[in-house]
């Protein structure tokens, strides 16, 4: 695992949940069970506050704090999956953690888009 | 930037053990040209002190189990004695009956299952029992399978991921008024259990050196010399072991294992002693975790091995946030693909989802400050894992 991997999964950014969140994103990988929650509050068209949580292998969970930073940061929704990719260095196997992870945060998006 | 270990905690015992100082330097002795290196089957002075060692080491290990030497057949570890007892028992016995007939369970070592598979393709009916929760298969689950066409059952002593200790014995005593044979597959029970193969009653027993301080690459198959278990050789050239299994006897992997049988009786009661301290310092303090269950806790096991779920969490990433502490996720063998394992599955575990599983298993080596340390990092991670993990805020 790449050390910005480790060092996300040692100490994972954004992690919880939202309360009285606007948003509530659930997803559930059907071959492997990995599963992650996204909440999120919304004002004035923007996130205004986000929080995740995941169980599944470490990538998954190193992913989602790397990527709920990467949103938070202002950071482009069609632009995760590459900035994910490039960070990550996942193994063949493990691509289906990008999809996941991708679904979920495209999810939020659309409920922020209303 | 590879991941940083502080020290490693070695809590897998039964994947593998250390070789003992004793057996390293036994097995050193046996390689260079002031040693034991010559051909045990060469005639010449060396080559008969070599195999006088060997003989030694049989007699070591024969009494460790409670045999005679001439019933041993060294191999090349557990695996290699499970395929030449059963592919050797039932090319052997195998005529005898219109369809052969093995019994064995779903939550043998792949090393029985897999032949099993290759058995059934050839041919041989197959039967595979399910365990009870707890992992055990029961004397009367062998009766009821047994068939006129039965020839061999094949059943471990203790299972490698559980920790479970089978009815030998039973099984044995019912299969008196039975012309099967019996296979135990004894490589998680060698060295740390008291194992006497005549007492249990079996045919056949596989053990491995590995796992109980000697080499990797060097096991044994127990043969019953009376009443007579007989199988036909797997590996041919050189009839060396009465042509049970040729090939040149690797000296140094023997006295290995000699050694190792040797040490294994000398502190059996002391290494029994000492698991046990561990194991109930480590069943204590894994119960002040919440939501913990010990698998196979119902059922006579193994101290050495102690099988944990921890609800709410993934094994993957529960063994990633323990570095430094050497466990496995149920057995290695499975690790690598990311299945679940069969074994928890066939007792009702879903070893996967949504649940962490562990096989601690502790050994000669193992002291109480490691069990501390392993504690004290697994109810962090735990704990760490659980807070941002959904399935646990759900229950």
């Amino acid at each position: 695992m790449p050390s910005v991997l480790r060092q996300h999964f040692d100490a994972p950014q954004n992690t919880g949940v939202v309360s009285g969140a606007d948003a509530d994103i659930r997803q559930i990988s059907a071959a492997w069970g990995d599963e992650i929650r996204l909440t999120a509050a919304f004002s004035g068209g923007k996130i205004s506050e986000l929080k995740w949580q995941a169980a599944g292998r470490p990538e998954l969970l190193a992913g989602m704090s790397l990527a709920s930073s990467y949103i938070l940061g202002g950071g482009d929704i069609d632009r995760l999956r590459t900035e994910l990719e490039s960070q990550l260095e996942l193994s063949t196997s493990n691509h289906y953690l990008l999809l996941l992870i991708e679904d979920g945060f495209t999810a939020l998006m659309k409920c922020l888009e209303g | 930037m590879s991941t940083q270990i502080s020290r490693p905690i070695y809590l897998d015992y039964a994947a593998t053990t250390p070789v003992a100082p004793e057996v390293a330097e036994a097995m050193a002795n046996c390689l260079t040209i002031d040693g034991l290196f010559a051909n045990p089957a060469s005639e010449h002075a060396l080559g008969r002190l070599a195999g006088r060692a060997v003989e030694q080491s049989k007699s070591a290990l024969a009494k460790l189990i409670s045999c005679d030497g001439a019933e041993l057949v060294f191999t090349s570890g557990a695996t290699e004695a499970n395929n030449l007892a059963l592919k050797g028992a039932f090319e052997f016995y195998g005529k005898r009956v219109a369809k052969p007939h093995l019994i064995t369970s779903k939550i043998e070592h792949k090393a029985v299952l897999d032949v099993a598979d290759w058995l059934e393709q050839s041919g041989v009916a197959v039967t595979r029992l399910a365990p009870d929760a707890n992992g055990v298969i029961s004397a009367q689950q062998v009766e009821d399978a047994l068939t006129d066409d039965t020839l061999l059952v094949s059943i471990q002593h203790v299972n490698n991921e559980l920790g479970v200790v089978q009815p030998i014995a039973e099984i044995a005593a019912l299969l008196k008024t039975h012309p099967a044979r019996l296979h135990v597959d004894a490589a998680q029970s060698v060295g740390k259990l008291a194992v006497d193969v005549k007492a249990l009653g079996v045919d056949y027993l596989s053990l491995s050196a590995h796992k109980f301080y000697g080499p990797k690459g060097i096991g044994a198959l127990y043969v019953c010399g009376q009443p007579r278990a007989s199988l036909r050789a797997q590996i041919h050239g050189g009839s060396q072991q009465n042509g049970f299994r040729s090939g040149t006897l690797p000296v140094h992997q023997i006295v290995g294992l000699g050694k190792a049988a040797e040490l294994a009786a000398q502190r059996l009661d002391e290494d029994l002693k000492q698991a046990a301290i561990l194991r109930a310092a480590l069943e204590q303090g894994l119960k002040k975790i919440d939501a913990v269950t010990i698998n196979g806790a119902g059922a006579e096991h193994i101290a050495n091995i102690c099988n944990v779920n921890f609800a709410g969490i993934a094994g993957e990433s529960l063994l990633y946030a323990l570095p430094d502490l050497m466990v496995s996720t149920g057995s290695a063998c499975n690790a690598d693909r990311g299945e679940p394992s069969y074994v928890l599955v066939a007792v009702g575990v879903d070893g996967r989802r949504p649940q962490a599983n562990l096989r601690i298993s502790l050994g000669r080596y193992t002291q109480l400050e490691d069990i501390d340390l392993a504690l004290e990092k697994i109810t962090q991670a735990v704990a760490r894992l659980r807070r941002i993990s959904p399935w646990w805020s759900d229950a």
